[in-house]
Order: structure tokens, then C-alpha cells, then sequence
């Protein structure tokens, strides 16, 4: 039984000394004097000093850079708790200074190290410094840092740039809106021109009846009454693009027929001036819940560049149909013109802000403004294609649009 | 539920085993920084990790370093702890601690001192024993608290609450023993045979 014993001590000293000669950790015995009792082959190896030359000597002496009273610190501690106590590499680094070989993609001189200090021996007062070393997890970690770094940065230049963006955007929709009153005044204007022609008429009327002695109570009776409907007729116009201009608060229902129709009261005039064929297919039940005055613009915006493109061609046939479709949830609205279409190359552009063709007049904001209303207010789509010299307006529109965003 | 909560007995069990516990903390922190140490007597609450987490929450809120370390064993989990930045500065006087990984290093060794001195005390009652490995213990940033998966693990914890103080320097601290569910019924049966051998 005896001799069991001792072969089993002798056989575990044995295991014991080759796993601690092996390991690939460098593992010491120090006292609370900081005296060397045993030193591992891989320090041997990784320090450069032999066993035999530093046993008895006092670790600080053989290494300067280690702070003594930290180290007796933690190993007294160690030795009081009957516990480990440790170093870190994340905030100690290292313990042992030894060198990197490594040259290439190290941030680090010294191998960085994690240590364990456990209580080895009570009565002598002693413990072991067990060292793991943990530079590739540093170098990991250094990388990570300055990724996260990296990455920061980039996402606040993402930021700064967003918020410049939606400042532009903000900027051009303002622009925009201002485009439009431009537009409106221009359209008020072509509204204006007969009826102010006729009171120009009917006042000139008057005065030559005055001159010619012939004027009687009944004229300037019929001539008031006449220029009173007139004014009254622009008092009218000015109402009716001041009500559908303003931007709506609500959704409401929509008949898409009306809606084109009073497109057209806006617009008849140039229609008419400029000889167009104008067609408009559209289910009179098709009724559709949406921001009426604002889908109103983007029609009349877009009819209004048809009417522009007419005007800087040489087309004898002009022609705009309107046809609108229910499929499923959608509503597909078309604006055809044949005012020789869009060249390939400025397809992708036209919805680009201060993007213009037109020679005159052109602020480059109304297909943007038609697009921004479109997707962001109308929860759709707008599309542009064009085929020979004709060109397409497609408009997907949900039926029911639930809310404002 | 009820198999994860503390009895009223059992909670004064713990309480003593604890005082004990902490008894022994009070030494080998006065003996590690050197000067007369005295702790509060422990508060011990089992509570809910959601409600843990609003606690963390708050001393997020007064800046306070935070630093985690495992044990294992048949007792086994985590341990967090807070010290506010004021205490961290006069540990660091105190220590004459000259750079910032240093008084990091100091806090990590007080976390391992209280964490160690206690687990070991407490697992010693109770006839087992604990062991603590070294990567585990870290100095979290209060920004990552939010993002510790690992405390989601817990359902309950135990929280042991105390203060620190030196001399005339307060050092506050606040550590947190945390354990899975099993390790709260492994206490229990600890505790009532501890309860039994009593009476």
C-alpha cells in the first residue's frame, strides 16, 4: 500500500513537472519577497534566462519594469484569501517584459499577458504566477477599437450628411412651392386675359357712345352690369385656385373624373389656344380617398409640360389622353401626349431637381415637386417613358389612402 | 416561482452566512489597501433580472465604473460591480495610483477580493467549493450594460448591497451576486440542511 503511494506521488511529481516544463504558459513560484523558487521552461525559452540563473534572485531586480508593491499587493492577497488574484492584459498589458519576434501587423513591443496569481504554499508564504499570453487577443482587440472607430465615423458622416440632405430637400420643396405660385399667378393670368379684355371692351364702348353724344341710362346700365359679372368672374377664378392650391389637411374621397374635369377649368384656355385634341377616359364612378388639391397639382403640373413641350414643337396633330384604371388596391392613372417626347439620355434626370428643357419659364422644380408629393404625401409611384414622339405619365396610386405620415 | 424565492428563515440564514462573508471581505480589503476598512451590514434581496437591470440602470446614471466576473462550481454565476467615480478617484489617492490602468487594475482586484472572499466564505458553509477564472473578469463600459446578453440568463439574483468605507475616504461600492435558477435552488436545499442542523 506504502509502495502504491509513493509510485503514485513519483508518477504524479512526474506528470506534474512535464505538464509545468510543456504548457505553453509561463508559469513562476515566487514568496512575499518576491524570490524566485521555480521558473518553467517557457520562460526559460520566451525570457531568455536560464532557471539555474535566476532561482533565489528577486524578480524586480531581474525585471525593472515590474511594479513591485502592485505585484506584492495582489500576492499577498492571494495568499490572505487562499484565492487567485489577477492581471489583466486589457489594463495591466504585461507582467514579464518580453519581446514580440512578430514584427509585422503588431501594434505591440512586449507580448501581452493575462497572470494568475494562486496561493501555492501557505506556510512558506508562497505562490505561482501563471502567465497566458494574450496578444493576438489584444492585437483583435485593437483592431476591433479602431473599426469601431472607423465605423463611427462614418456614421456620423452618414448622419451630418442626411441632415444636409433633408436641409436641401426642405430648401427645394420651399422652392418648389414658390414654382407653383409662379405657375398659379401665370395660370390666373390666362384666366384673366378675356374677361379683362372684355371690361377694356365694353369700358371703351362706353366712352365712344359718350363722345358720339349716344350713350343712354340703358347702355351704362347693360355696360355695368356686364363688367360687374366680369369682376365677379375674376373674384371667382382667384377663389378657386386659392381653394385648390392650398395643400389639404384631410384625406377625402376624390371622384377622379371631376378631378381632371377641374384640371381642365384650370387649363381650357391653353388647351384651346394651342389647338389640342384632348381626351380623357375615365370611369365617372372611379372615386378614390386621397389629398385631393394635392394629387390636383401633380395633374395639372403634368399637363402643363405637355401643353410647354406643344408650345416648342412643330406637331400638326396635337393630342393628351387621360385613361385611369382600377387594378386590385390601385389606381393607374396615364397622361399621354404626343408633343415629340423625351430623349433617352434626360429620361433619368426629369424628376432631378432645377432640372429644365423648357427654353423659358422653366424652374426645374414641377416633376420634382410631382415625385415628392407623390411618394412621400400619396403613398405611389410616378413613371416617365417615352417611344417615338410620344410620351407617358403613369401614376400608381393606392385607392385608399389611410393616413398622413 | 416560489422554488426560486427565499423563505424568511432561509434569508436569515444567508444573512448571517453572509455577515460572516463579508466579515471576512472587511479583512483582506483592509489588509490589500491597507488601512482601516469597515463595511455596512450587508443587504440581501432576491429579486428579478428585469428589476436588477433598472437598478443598473440607475447607477448608470451617477457614472459609475462596472466590472463582472464568473465563478464556478456547484455554486456558480456572476458578479457585477459599481463604484461611482468619486470612490474610484480616492481608491486611486488612496493607492497613489498615478495612471488610468492602474486604478482599472485596482478596481478589477477589489471586484475579485469581494467576489472571491465572498463566494469562497459562502460555498465553504456550505461544504463545496468555488473556482474563478481569470477572462471573465473585466471593466465593462457603462455604455455596454444594456447590450449583456448574458445577464438575460438569470431569471432571479441574489443582490448583496453594501458600502464600503476607508478612513476617511468613502470608497462606495455596490456588488451584485448573480445566479441562474438552479444555483438559487442548490442554495435552498444548502440553506435548510444548514436549517435543520439547527434546531
Amino acid at each position: 500500500m506504502a509502495q502504491n503511494t509513493t509510485q503514485h506521488n513519483i508518477r504524479t511529481t512526474d506528470i506534474d513537472k512535464k505538464i509545468v516544463s510543456s504548457i505553453d504558459n509561463g508559469i513562476l513560484i515566487v514568496d512575499e519577497e518576491l524570490t524566485v523558487h521555480h521558473y518553467n521552461k517557457w520562460l526559460e525559452l520566451q525570457t531568455k534566462i536560464k532557471e539555474s540563473d535566476i532561482l533565489g534572485k528577486k524578480l524586480g531586480d531581474i525585471f525593472p519594469s515590474i511594479n513591485t508593491k502592485t505585484l506584492l499587493r495582489k500576492i499577498k492577497t492571494a495568499l490572505r484569501m487562499g484565492t487567485p488574484t489577477f492581471y489583466t492584459a486589457s489594463t495591466s498589458k504585461y507582467l514579464i517584459p518580453i519581446k514580440i519576434n512578430q514584427i509585422k501587423n503588431s501594434n505591440f513591443t512586449h507580448m501581452q499577458q493575462d497572470v494568475s496569481i494562486i496561493p501555492f504554499d501557505h506556510e512558506k508564504k508562497q505562490v505561482a504566477l501563471i502567465l497566458t499570453d494574450q496578444t493576438i487577443m489584444a492585437q483583435t482587440h485593437v483592431l476591433l477599437q479602431e473599426n469601431i472607430k472607423k465605423v463611427e465615423e462614418l456614421n456620423a458622416q452618414l448622419l451630418k450628411e442626411k441632415e444636409h440632405s433633408q436641409r436641401q430637400h426642405k430648401q427645394l420643396l420651399a422652392h418648389s412651392r414658390s414654382a407653383a405660385m409662379g405657375e398659379m399667378i401665370s395660370m390666373i393670368a390666362h384666366q384673366w386675359r378675356q374677361p379683362l379684355s372684355l371690361i377694356n371692351t365694353i369700358i371703351a364702348g362706353l366712352q365712344l357712345k359718350q363722345e358720339m353724344q349716344i350713350l343712354t341710362k340703358e347702355n351704362m346700365h347693360s355696360s355695368f352690369e356686364k363688367v360687374e359679372k366680369t369682376v365677379f368672374y375674376l373674384s371667382e377664378t382667384i377663389n378657386d385656385f386659392r381653394d385648390y392650391f392650398k395643400p389639404n389637411k384631410t384625406i377625402t374621397e376624390v371622384n377622379l373624373s371631376e378631378l381632371f374635369n377641374k384640371s381642365m377649368y384650370f387649363l381650357t384656355n391653353e388647351i384651346t389656344q394651342s389647338d389640342i385634341q384632348y381626351n380623357a377616359n375615365i370611369d365617372t364612378n372611379i372615386v378614390i380617398q386621397t389629398y385631393k388639391n394635392e394629387l390636383l397639382q401633380c395633374i395639372i403640373n403634368i399637363i402643363k409640360n405637355s401643353l410647354d413641350a406643344f408650345l416648342e414643337s412643330d406637331i400638326k396633330e396635337k393630342k393628351i389622353s387621360i385613361n385611369a384604371e382600377k387594378k386590385g388596391d390601385m389606381i393607374f392613372i396615364t397622361i399621354q401626349d404626343n408633343a415629340g417626347g423625351i430623349e433617352e439620355e434626360i429620361l433619368n434626370k426629369i424628376f432631378e431637381p432645377y432640372f429644365s428643357t423648357k427654353s423659358k419659364n422653366g424652374t426645374g422644380l414641377g416633376l420634382y415637386m410631382c415625385k415628392t408629393i407623390i411618394s412621400e404625401h400619396l403613398h405611389g409611384k410616378i413613371t416617365v417613358e417615352s417611344q417615338n414622339n410620344s410620351t407617358t405619365t403613369l401614376m400608381e396610386l393606392p385607392y385608399k389612402l389611410e393616413k398622413k405620415q | 416561482m416560489q422554488k426560486f424565492t427565499l423563505s424568511e428563515d432561509e434569508q436569515d440564514v444567508l444573512q448571517e452566512l453572509m455577515n460572516v462573508a463579508y466579515g471576512n471581505a472587511t479583512a483582506v480589503v483592509a489588509e490589500m489597501l491597507d488601512a482601516f476598512a469597515s463595511l455596512s451590514i450587508p443587504n440581501i434581496k432576491v429579486m428579478p433580472t428585469k428589476e436588477l437591470l433598472q437598478t443598473f440602470q440607475k447607477l448608470k446614471e451617477s457614472s459609475y465604473f462596472f466590472s463582472t466576473q464568473a465563478f464556478n462550481g456547484e455554486f456558480n454565476g456572476e458578479s457585477a460591480f459599481f463604484i461611482n467615480e468619486k470612490s474610484a478617484q480616492n481608491l486611486a489617492k488612496h493607492l497613489e495610483l498615478e495612471t488610468q490602468e492602474d486604478l482599472d487594475d485596482a478596481i478589477l482586484e477589489l471586484t475579485n477580493v469581494l467576489t472571491s472572499t465572498l463566494t469562497t466564505k459562502l460555498a465553504q458553509e456550505m461544504s463545496t467549493e468555488v473556482s474563478f477564472s481569470l477572462p471573465s473578469i473585466s471593466k465593462i463600459p457603462l455604455s455596454e450594460i444594456e447590450n449583456i446578453d448574458t445577464f438575460l440568463q438569470y431569471s432571479q439574483v441574489i443582490v448583496i448591497d453594501t458600502e464600503l468605507n476607508f478612513q476617511d475616504q468613502k470608497i462606495n461600492g455596490n456588488i451584485f451576486i448573480l445566479t441562474k435558477d438552479e444555483s438559487i435552488q442548490w442554495l435552498k436545499i444548502q440553506l435548510n440542511t444548514i436549517l435543520e442542523q439547527l434546531i
